[in-house]
């Protein structure tokens, strides 16, 4: 992935749409900003790398095929039908601050199954993303954890009677 | 307790308090998010597709979105800066009309070597009781 540089008008645009007022997002003057020495981005705000990744699926792009609609319905999500965001994690080494310009570095996906309480196998996916300054210290390490779950098959369908020999 | 009753400096093991994270989620804020974090999945932002083509009842809410208002029932208490670590399971679907409210309690204090850190479990629930996010953050105490 590209340098994801944190950017002071991205950041107010993450905090306005999750709804955190801290100064600290936005106000270079307040004191915790003056502490810190720049702007800190929320706790979430790294996933936004999304939008320097070329290949992030879940942009739409002029030279690729979308799946929503417009003159139809559009078609369903080529990528996994059901996928499921089932758990995010976060651990930071240091608070993400404007003016940073962080790389990602994604580990391999792990992947296993798991029986579903509701019948049928969930089937997990977990990978580590440590983003890492310039300098290459970690700042953040994301672990996200996907799911598909699959139902139980449909039990096969009741044999048909034998015809009755009307002989 | 309230919120604005907790102080950074003075959590106790079984504190617990709530905050309001939103109020009757509105479509727009969905598409607010998708612009600001990038992932504008259909299933997010797109009512028709999300409908006609998923077999949805419509659109829902980003998991992140959820999590990402979640953190403010840690960071409005303690500063963004002393979070070592935060984050969650989505158990449960998050709709446009929805009311969420996040709690947080203090589950323990350790110290060690840099002081002591309080460990904090925080749910969401939605306006009919349910949980839709089961989350753990643990935040560096100002001395």
């Amino acid at each position: 992935m590209p340098e994801f540089p944190i950017e002071s008008m991205n950041v107010r645009a993450f905090a306005q749409a999750i709804g955190d007022h801290d100064p600290v997002h936005v106000d270079p003057t307040c004191s915790d900003a003056v502490q810190l020495g720049g702007l800190a981005a929320p706790l979430t705000f790294v996933l936004a790398a999304a939008q320097v990744d070329p290949g992030y699926p879940l942009r739409p792009r002029d030279d690729q095929p979308w799946h929503g609609s417009g003159a139809t319905s559009g078609h369903l999500d080529p990528l996994g039908v059901g996928l499921l965001h089932a758990e995010q994690t976060f651990d930071y080494h240091r608070p993400v601050l404007v003016g940073d310009v962080l790389t990602a570095d994604d580990g391999p996906w792990r992947s296993w199954d798991k029986p579903s309480s509701r019948g049928g196998v969930l089937h997990f996916q977990e990978r580590v993303t440590v983003f890492r300054d310039p300098d290459g210290l970690p700042v953040v390490t994301a672990t996200a954890r996907t799911v598909i779950p699959e139902p139980e098959p449909e039990p096969d369908p009741e044999p048909e009677p034998e015809p009755e020999d009307e002989g | 307790m309230t919120i604005d009753e907790v102080h950074a400096a003075a959590v106790a093991v079984g504190d617990t308090w709530e905050l309001l994270l939103v109020n009757d989620l509105r479509r727009t804020r969905l598409v607010q998010y998708a612009g600001a974090s990038g992932d504008f999945n259909p299933v997010h932002s797109d009512d028709v597709n999300a409908r006609e083509v998923a077999g949805l009842p419509g659109v829902f809410a980003h998991g992140m979105l959820t999590m990402g208002m979640t953190g403010r029932v840690v960071t409005d208490v303690f500063g963004v800066a002393r979070v070592e670590h935060f984050g969650g399971r989505f158990t449960a679907q998050v709709w446009p009309g929805d009311t969420l409210i996040a709690r947080a309690t203090v589950d323990a204090i350790n110290v060690d070597e840099r002081g002591s850190a309080a460990q904090l479990s925080i749910a969401t629930v939605n306006q009919h009781g349910v949980e839709v996010l089961r989350g753990r953050a643990v935040v560096r105490l100002p001395h």
